[in-house]
């Protein structure tokens, strides 16, 4: 659904002359951005070049051909942008003794890196795990650890960003994951529109590899792709991915991982887009948004009917749990959800785990599945809409102020104590 | 949800824990290709801690409000257990026959061992398949949605192509009747020989069963006799039904058994070899109502009347217990000893 909210005129000026333009090219030293998007490092983020510096990894040109090899030294070489990988609460599954090291898990950090030769793209994955886990060749309760990276199958101006979910079903994603095997890792590729909707499919000129190094306790997982393939072009100025990483000694795997929010690409040989920048970046410059303590009041006022956020406790599956929401959404993201809230579709999990026990059975008495955990409703003409209601007329500085609220949830930025 | 549903009957007064049940299933299924530790079928001996090691305390289900319970998924060495070798050649020249390596959990690991001291000791027989459930926790808990019933039988299955082996099936069926494959990477299970089925054959793990301990059938077929068994004389029950997926493989109880005997080797008039309430763990308040229907169709027999009950449960006539269409349709078939023929076939000879 293209009817947004446009972003907002006024600041656009403004953005363009401190902005993104203006922020490079000047790679940002290993782990000097701030990771943190939540409020409180806002501080650290005005003083950043750009607004959208801390979202942003610059693609270093670099001379073909690009290698595939962990281990190469020219990935050392790369600007590094640090983020933050959030434990996934936003749907919980059935899996009791992960669910229990998801409960202490933390955020996590994740320094991305990324290269082009002109031809290929390289995006180099890098986290610590205390532990290097691997499939085995009998292991039933043995997970490996893996990393994948999401990209939107279509984007730019006018072109809202996939759910950070798998995407959604008008804003598809593709995603390249590899996973620790007994020996190197296996790699799989797809193409998704929301959670369990994953198909695999060969995208085309793939290579991949991951490699632990014992000694920094950390994973580097090199992700290289075509600039284009399969008519899937990245030859852009600005191009969005995400990143997520799983650590298999907490039994992560599938939906059970740390996520992070959509972040940048920069390729500087091709022009930067200002309508887009504007589109992405509502919500990022110091003072955007409003104040999160009112923000926090109206959201505990209404919203904790049927989320979940932090100590506020909703029924379990009503709605998405919005407790680490901070770390994955966009500012962009949470207007529009609390404005147009039909506009993306939260896929629901699968309804089978609610039996509407007051329903009538089916031929084999089966009870029929709880509607009331169904995150939408379907039209007549076959449309969702979602359950959520749509609170258009919220004033815009109200929406403001939630949207602040909702950007602390869960972001704290990685640190001491940090699971890996 | 589907339209029909096959279920499965089993007595459990008659099985003799011979696994020539579990034999048929690995020798079709399970015996290759990264299977090798699964027992679609298994035989477990009662009290005991089953297949997998502690399966009833794993999870997984509905709680009372219908929602899906959390739960683990089994470990190879603490669960399942590896299949071991024994050294025979050494044995042959004499030596002690040892199993090679620490064997830590098997398919019947509970063997014969049984409860209660002589000569009040007993125990019974429990043979697992999946079961087919109405509401499959396996199914809610795949978030790939890669788990499915089929419409026309009810048969629960794993898609192959959608699974990605995460687990979560296993977690979420409260009987531990999904397993992954390692070398596949996909989750696997019972297919109830659909293949089989569908050429009008029961499943093996029926079909070889010596002790004739085994009904299949369409539980809405009212002429056939699972729907006898479970539906008209309710004396066949699921096992725990508190998990909430409703199965659709059905036990004849055991019966209590002779009645314990006093230090002086004289029985203890109305007294229960198999205490009641461990039946009543294993398959629900409804088992005292099947065991006293049980035991009033046994007096009725022995005073010389007539017992179609007792008659299907003894089960003179073996295909006559597995009915795989419906007299509707005409795939019905009849199972001989030949094999498969359809009725209409058979009628053209």
């Amino acid at each position: 659904m293209k009817a947004r909210s446009l972003p907002e005129a006024r600041g656009l000026a403004a953005l363009l002359a401190t902005g993104l333009l203006a922020t490079f090219p000047s790679p940002a030293p290993a782990q000097a951005q701030p990771a943190g998007p939540a409020p409180a490092a806002a501080p650290a983020r005005a003083a950043a070049p750009g607004v959208l510096a801390a979202e942003t990894v610059l693609v270093k040109e670099v001379p073909a051909p690009l290698p595939s090899d962990p281990a190469a030294a020219l990935w050392d070489s790369l600007p590094a942008t640090t983020m933050v990988a959030a434990p996934q609460v936003t749907i919980r599954l059935n899996d009791r003794k992960a669910n229990e090291a998801l409960a202490k898990a933390a955020n996590r950090p994740v320094r991305v890196r990324a290269a082009t030769d002109g031809e290929a793209l390289a995006v180099v994955v890098e986290w610590p795990d205390a532990t290097e886990s691997r499939a085995t060749p009998d292991g039933i309760d043995v997970y490996g650890d893996a990393a994948a990276l999401q990209l939107p199958l279509r984007f730019g101006a006018g072109v809202r960003l996939p759910y950070v979910g798998m995407g959604d079903d008008e804003q598809p994603v593709a995603v390249y994951l590899q996973r620790a095997a007994p020996q190197g890792a296996v790699s799989r590729q797809a193409v998704g529109s929301g959670f369990g909707t994953l198909q695999r499919k060969d995208l085309g000129g793939v290579r991949v590899g991951m490699r632990y190094d014992a000694g920094a306790k950390a994973w580097r997982a090199v992700f290289l792709r075509p600039l284009a393939a399969g008519g899937h072009d990245l030859r852009r100025g600005l191009v969005p991915f995400s990143v997520a990483v799983w650590d298999g000694a907490g039994l992560e795997r599938g939906g059970n991982k740390a996520l992070g929010g959509w972040k940048l690409l920069r390729l500087e040989r091709y022009p930067v887009d200002p309508t887009y920048l504007a589109e992405l970046s509502w919500g990022h410059a110091p003072g955007d948004l409003g104040d999160p303590r009112r923000g926090q009041e109206l959201f505990e006022g209404a919203c904790t009917v049927c989320h979940t956020a932090g100590a506020q406790r909703a029924a379990p599956g009503l709605a998405p749990d919005l407790s680490a929401i901070g770390a994955i959404a966009t500012p962009g993201y949470l207007r529009d959800s609390i404005l147009a809230p039909s506009a993306v579709i939260v896929p629901s999990p699968n309804p089978a785990q609610h039996q509407d026990r007051s329903g009538k059975p089916g031929p084999t008495g089966a009870w029929p599945a709880d509607e009331g955990y169904v995150w939408h409703q379907l039209g007549p003409d076959g449309k969702k809409t979602s359950t959520m209601p749509e609170y258009a007329s919220m004033p815009k500085e109200d929406v403001a102020a939630i949207v602040a609220y909702l950007r602390t949830l869960g972001a704290e930025p990685p640190g001491a104590g940090s699971k890996p | 949800m589907s339209k029909r549903q096959l279920a499965m009957v089993m007595d459990l007064n008659k099985c003799i824990g011979c696994q020539t049940c579990t034999v048929a299933c690995k020798t079709q299924w399970t015996n290759r290709n990264g299977r090798e530790y699964m027992y679609w079928n298994n035989v477990e001996t009662r009290p005991g801690t089953g297949y997998p090691k502690g399966w009833e305390s794993m999870g997984g289900g509905f709680d009372a409000a219908g929602a899906l319970r959390e739960g683990t998924v089994p470990s190879r060495s603490g669960g399942y257990g590896t299949p071991w070798d024994f050294n025979l050649d050494e044995a042959a020249l004499g030596a002690e026959i040892r199993p090679q390596g620490e064997p830590t959990a098997g398919p019947n690991w509970d063997e014969d061992r049984g409860a209660g001291d002589f000569p009040n000791s007993w125990f019974f027989y429990l043979p697992r398949i999946c079961n087919h459930c109405s509401d499959p926790g396996c199914l809610a808990a795949c978030p790939r949605g890669a788990i499915f019933k089929r419409d026309e039988d009810g048969v629960v299955l794993v898609d192959q192509e959608r699974c990605e082996g995460l687990r979560y099936c296993i977690a979420g069926c409260p009987y531990k009747k999904v397993y992954f494959n390692p070398k596949t990477f996909r989750s696997e299970k019972c297919i109830l020989c659909f293949p089989r089925v569908e050429k009008g054959l029961a499943p093996a793990c029926a079909q070889q069963c010596v002790g004739r301990l085994r009904w299949v059938g369409h539980l809405d077929d009212e002429d056939g006799q699972v729907h006898k068994l479970v539906r008209k004389w309710q004396v066949a029950l699921p096992l725990h039904p508190e998990y909430g997926t409703q199965p659709n493989v059905f036990y004849v109880p055991p019966l209590p058994g002779p009645p314990k005997y006093d230090a002086r080797g004289r029985p203890i008039p109305g007294s229960e070899r198999i205490p009641m309430s461990y039946l009543e763990e294993l398959f629900g308040p409804g088992v005292r109502k099947a065991v006293a229907t049980l035991e009033g169709e046994m007096a009725r027999r022995r005073a010389g009347q007539a017992s179609e009950m007792l008659d299907v449960l003894i089960a003179f006539r073996q295909e006559e217990m597995f009915r795989l269409g419906t007299p509707s349709s005409p795939g019905l078939v009849k199972l001989g000893r030949r094999g498969a023929r359809s009725v209409d076939a058979g009628a053209e000879r």
